[in-house]
């Protein structure tokens, strides 16, 4: 009895370090919910950033638009604005043009809506790049 | 209306670029889609762009009808652009795909425009002409053109072209290509395929006033904002090339930039509207923006810089920095300049919550590159992506000593600055590019911009302090809580921040 005794807290004192090893060797996943959030407790002088870090609060995005397949004599604003109406573009485009310009947008920006005169067409940045057409899609109602 | 049955159709394929230029509308099907079509205002029923060999007439596609077994005009159709129509005739080429079928024909009429609706603006459409393929429709293939001429009463007059294809019994379906119809394209894409209309353009600069953001300035047309959510806020430590306190308030200064554009697109004036909030700093800071890229050639003329008259800097006619490769002003030289001191033994201003917060005063500089249209010929004109956050390069200039820039962390110092120190104390710089302005051992900048107006620390307490989430942020490389700055839940401290705006 006491043999056992013996060996199983031999067990237990080479599996609680080991325990303790091959779980301070897992990577911790980065918070990215708000469990954290609260006073803080990371000092300045602990910290220590990639020599890459940019230390940017914005992301560049680039805008495409597909012009029409030929001039049609039409001339007038684009504008390029966010999902809450802010402007970050506007300028006169030809509708046969294509169109291509990079913004630096804050971070929280998911989307980007396209307006030409009557047309107004909002898609989601993919990437770091959001495209557009003056395309309406029709399904046309032919047989096969 | 002539009959002509071609044996032997040779057309080549039409490259058409233009639709404005031209004194006909054509359409040969070679965009491949009705979409596309649809988008140059042609509408289409039962119609396809088609490579399919029954119906094939040139190139790599053909219009392809249904089976014509119908005799409504709104079974299988096509339906030109708004055109005023001109003198000539209305031509295309025309084919059965040789399956079985009673009788085909293609009835051409115009549409009328009608302003009451408000949909299409199409009135009732008219017959004036019509196409029938000769019998028997069983087995035929053969091409023909067909021509109608413009009736006179319709020259001149914006109408559509109409075209129905319409048949009974069987299954033969029809092909169309190479359409010509005499006459100009006026239809606006842009506002639903209507007809254009004259626009109100007060200044005559070729926007109209209900897009001009300057109706009756004919040399400016658009605002366009840098950042698209108001001011942002720049932030700097002045201790450089030592590393400071962190709490990067030596000097915060929000700033707004308008790039305001002609209708050519080409950068008129730069307006960079600055609030000096903040000096944390026993030294008398200057501030300055660079361009990058932007040749001092380029522009014309500044204003609205505050320098005092015994300045450290020296200015060429044109307002810019001397000595510079790029485009640099100098929008004060002195912080004193821009933001009273409380006096009382502050060591700063409006970094201390002991003291008085002191009155905070928007100031716009000016950079004016093209003055009535005109601009340095020998330079060019600056267009609107030549103006962007790549190339926006603030910078705080240390106690009056020139040679000593304190830049955005990779961004590059301007040609006055010391290289002797770079590289020395905390410093990092070595030469690469992303390298400048970032700390020898931590990576830390002197300088942080945020493209909101936001609170910023008082004197001496660490912007970690502040900004419960700034620290998860960095040392993530900028992967986590890139929006630690914002004013959510548990995101500030704010007995640790002021706010002087």
């Amino acid at each position: 009895m006491k043999n056992s005794k013996k060996i199983g807290l031999r067990i237990m004192a080479l599996i609680i370090p080991g325990m303790a090893f091959f779980t301070s060797c897992v990577e911790q996943p980065l918070e990215d919910d708000n469990r954290l959030i609260g006073p803080n407790v990371e000092a300045i002088g602990d910290l220590k950033v990639s020599e890459f870090f940019e230390w940017k609060t914005t992301t560049e995005i680039t805008v495409n638009i597909e012009g029409l397949p030929m001039d049609v004599g039409v001339n007038r604003k684009l504008a390029l604005l966010t999902a809450s109406g802010d402007e970050i573009f506007a300028g006169s485009h030809k509708m046969h043009e294509d169109f291509e310009m990079s913004f630096d947008l804050p971070q929280d920006i998911k989307s980007i809506t396209m307006k030409y005169g009557k047309i107004e067409k909002t898609a989601e940045i993919i990437g770091k790049g959001v495209s557009f057409d003056f395309l309406t899609v029709v399904v046309d109602d032919v047989e096969s | 209306m002539k009959k002509i049955i071609i044996v032997s159709f040779l057309m080549g394929m039409m490259g058409f670029q233009s639709y404005a230029q031209e004194n006909a509308v054509k359409n040969d099907a070679e965009l491949g889609s009705t979409n596309a079509y649809r988008a140059l205002c042609w509408s289409l029923g039962a119609v396809t762009a088609s490579n399919a060999d029954g119906t094939m007439i040139n190139g790599d596609y053909t219009f392809r009808t249904n089976q014509l077994t119908n005799s409504s005009n709104y079974a299988s159709w096509m339906k030109s652009p708004w055109m005023i129509l001109e003198k000539g005739e209305i031509s295309f080429v025309t084919r059965l795909d040789g399956s079985a079928g009673g009788d085909r024909s293609i009835i051409i009429q115009y549409i009328p425009f009608d302003p009451k609706d408000e949909e299409y603006g199409e009135g009732k459409e008219v017959k004036f002409d019509t196409f029938d393929f000769p019998n028997p429709i069983n087995n035929q293939t053969t091409l023909h053109k067909v021509t109608a001429e413009v009736p006179d009463e319709l020259i001149g007059k914006t109408v559509k072209i109409f075209f129905s294809f319409v048949g009974s019994g069987g299954t033969a379906r029809a092909g169309v290509d190479d359409i010509y119809i005499p006459g100009k394209y006026v239809s606006d894409p842009s506002s639903n395929c209507f007809p254009k209309v004259e626009i109100k353009d007060t200044d005559g600069d070729g926007v109209s006033d209900e897009e001009d953001d300057y109706p009756n300035d004919k040399f400016r047309a658009y605002d366009n904002y840098l950042t698209p959510k108001g001011t942002s806020t720049l932030m700097f430590e002045d201790l450089w090339p030592a590393k400071g306190d962190y709490d990067f308030n030596d000097l915060v200064v929000n700033y707004m930039i308008n790039r305001i554009t002609d209708a050519e697109g080409d950068v008129v004036e730069v307006l960079i509207d600055l609030i000096p909030r903040a000096s944390g700093a026993g030294y008398s800071n200057g501030f300055g923006i660079e361009f990058t890229g932007i040749s001092p050639r380029q522009v014309l003329n500044t204003s609205g810089s505050k320098i005092k008259s015994a300045s450290i800097h020296e200015f060429m006619e044109n307002g810019l920095e001397s000595g510079n490769d790029h485009a640099t002003v100098i929008a004060f030289d002195d912080v004193d300049n821009v933001l009273k001191h409380p006096g009382g033994g502050a060591l700063g201003v409006n970094t201390d919550p002991k003291f008085p917060i002191q009155r905070v005063e928007k100031m716009t500089v000016i950079i004016y590159l093209k003055h009535e249209g005109e601009y340095n010929k020998d330079a060019g004109t600056v267009k609107l992506k030549e103006i962007s956050m790549d190339n926006f390069n603030p910078f705080l200039i240390v106690n009056q000593k020139r040679s000593v820039e304190v830049h955005l962390p990779g961004k590059l110092p301007t040609a006055h600055a010391d290289k002797s120190l770079f590289g020395t104390k905390d410093d990092n710089s070595n030469g690469e590019e992303t390298s400048f302005y970032k700390g020898k051992d931590n990576g830390l900048p002197w300088g942080l911009n945020v493209t909101q107006s936001i609170p910023y620390m008082v004197n001496k307490v660490d912007i970690t302090k502040g900004y419960n989430l700034f620290y998860k942020w960095a040392a993530s490389g900028g992967k986590v809580y890139q929006d630690w700055y914002l004013d959510n839940d548990g995101y500030r401290e704010s007995k640790v921040l002021l706010n002087a705006q």
